[in-house]
């Protein structure tokens, strides 16, 4: 099972976040990118556990960037007519995302043409060129890169075209566009709690956060 | 999904901190909380004591039920109706197991802690 199915605090870990997105007066349509082989959990999950989100199911591809992409064409129409400005990429494996982060990186986004949340990652120490020792030289301000990563929805469904067309593999939303796009992006400070579910404990420290919360992101 | 012998069981691909490997994890849940998740690859085990956690969520749950069960009477009445006798029969089950998986996990987890 893809983890993003797994249980949480009593519902899957993708509903958590579908969750929080509608939560977002300003996010208007919800679009999850599934593999073809999920598509009858994906409909017992959006049947039980999202109450009052319309939630448009797009079958994704081969690899990660393939399934934005086709998520984008599935917008393009509504991109293309303006209905949609933005696009906002979230991971679902990040359960906790907060509706107060997600507007955030959607004001952001819309202003500046393209956000992502992070983290200032103080404890990272640069290595030399010769890969053993460390680097004199501290490396600039770094930051730890969350989801959602948000960006005007032309430009986006643009880069992604054209990194398909030259096979250009990024390791994330924001390379493609480095690569693709003159879009500014800056970055928003992302949250201790949006953390990526990897480690079985995680999903310990995840559960013990909502019942914290009350069972609210 | 499937209900064991013991809870609610899952499987997932998740990086084991022991081994340090991306492999499938069996995750036994009990009600809303897991309880212990298992790396099928090198055996390592996280365990816990969630007895307490446990009997408070499980008290929600009953207090829940019957608006959760409205709500999916009203959504999928046929569905629901046909679904009926085989849970009436399945659930005390289930419950009977989720109590053996949390009281065996918590005194695994102890025996662990002492040793």
């Amino acid at each position: 099972m893809n983890k993003v199915y797994l249980p949480l605090a009593g519902r899957r870990l993708v509903s958590w976040s579908l969750g929080a997105f509608a939560r977002v007066p300003d996010i208007g349509a919800l679009v999850l990118v599934a593999r073809p082989q999920d598509g009858e959990l994906v409909e017992w999950v959006l049947d039980r556990e999202v109450d009052g989100a319309e939630v448009e199911v797009v079958y994704g591809g081969e690899t990660r960037q393939e399934s934005e992409l086709r998520a984008l064409r599935h917008l393009a129409s509504r991109i293309d007519d303006g209905t949609v400005d933005t696009v906002l990429l979230h991971d679902a494996a990040r359960p906790l995302v907060s509706p107060a982060l997600i507007a955030g990186v959607l004001h952001s986004a819309r202003e500046h043409g393209g956000a992502i949340p992070g983290l200032p990652a103080e404890d990272v120490v640069a290595v030399g060129d010769d890969g053993a020792t460390l680097a004199e030289q501290a490396p600039g301000p770094i930051i730890r890169a969350q989801t959602p990563q948000g960006f005007r929805a032309g430009p986006l469904l643009a880069a992604y075209e054209q990194a398909a067309r030259e096979e250009f593999l990024g390791t994330d939303t924001a390379s493609c566009m480095e690569r693709f796009s003159a879009l500014p992006v800056h970055w928003v400070r992302g949250e201790q709690q949006n953390f990526k579910i990897t480690y079985p404990h995680d999903l310990v420290i995840a559960e013990q956060v909502l019942a914290a919360a009350e069972y609210q992101t | 999904m499937r209900v064991s012998s013991m809870g609610t069981v899952e499987y997932a691909t998740l990086t084991c901190h022991d081994c340090g490997q991306d492999t499938r994890h069996e995750l036994a849940y009990a009600g809303r909380l897991l309880v212990v998740t298992t790396c099928t690859r090198c055996g390592n085990r996280i365990e816990r004591d969630v007895r307490d956690r446990y009997l408070r969520d499980l008290r929600q749950r009953l207090v829940s039920k019957p608006s959760r069960m409205l709500r999916r009477f009203r959504r999928h009445p046929v569905g629901f109706a046909s679904s009926l006798p085989r849970t009436t029969v399945l659930k005390p089950w289930e419950l009977l197991e989720e109590i053996r998986l949390v009281w065996s996990a918590a005194a695994d987890a102890r025996r662990a802690e002492r040793d």
